[in-house]
């Protein structure tokens, strides 16, 4: 992957690792959504990114086949970075409490 | 200087992706266990008012403006807290900071196309 993304801000050593942390999670949104509208995921990003970006967390996100199939067509259908967000909380859910419970 | 970590599948390392994430999760536990509730209780409470402030103030510092401002924070305490205990849940946690990231995410979109257009 040729993706330089993460590198973009100079400024980033006076961050904190919270905000580098938020960041991160945007400079990946950004990184995959490419095609289309920019500012929006394809169905077929999303899994891209958690496939590629979250081996090990994408457990927690296990519903995410379901939740894809909800929005549509896997090419067409945006996501916008509120979904995407959520759908990082439920990866952060899951690596909150091994075995998540419902 | 490496290329971007987490292109490819690892079995050990988490990607920073996964950094990232856990960073955001780790930071709600400090903040959230700290306080008045006894050790036997197992359900974590929260993040207090005091706590949040807190966090505000160490953590988001670069990213938020006037974090001291003790009524604003209070406001946004209110704002976040769905169900009115005085506690900030991990769910309410995770919309504040994608409130805050979201518009990061629109203004750097707004600075590539620019780039692209000064090209």
């Amino acid at each position: 992957m040729g993706c330089k993304c993460c590198k973009k801000h100079q400024n980033s050593e006076e961050l904190t690792d919270v905000e580098r942390a938020i960041e991160i999670v945007i400079n990946n949104f950004h990184c995959y959504a490419v095609k289309g509208r920019k500012q929006c995921l394809t169905p077929n990003e999303l899994k891209d990114l958690v496939g590629q970006r979250l081996p090990h967390l994408a457990k927690g996100v296990g519903t995410l086949d379901e939740k894809i199939e909800c929005i549509g067509d896997a090419d067409e259908a945006k996501l916008q970075f509120g979904e995407y967000w959520d759908i990082m909380g439920d990866a952060a859910k899951g690596c909150r409490v091994p075995g998540k419970k419902k | 200087m490496h290329g971007a970590k987490g292109g490819e599948v690892m079995t050990s390392d988490p990607s920073e992706l996964e950094w990232a994430i856990q960073t955001l999760v780790k930071n709600y536990d400090k903040y959230s266990s700290r306080g008045g509730c006894c050790c036997c209780c197992k359900k974590q409470r929260g993040i207090s008012k005091g706590g949040f402030r807190k966090m505000l103030t160490h953590e988001l510092n670069h990213m938020l403006t006037d974090t001291k401002n003790k009524q604003a924070a209070n406001k946004l305490i209110c704002d976040l807290d769905e169900n009115h205990d005085g506690q900030i849940s991990f769910d309410e946690y995770w919309i504040l900071i994608g409130g805050i990231a979201s518009p990061i995410s629109c203004l750097i979109r707004q600075q590539e196309e620019n780039v692209k257009f000064t090209k």
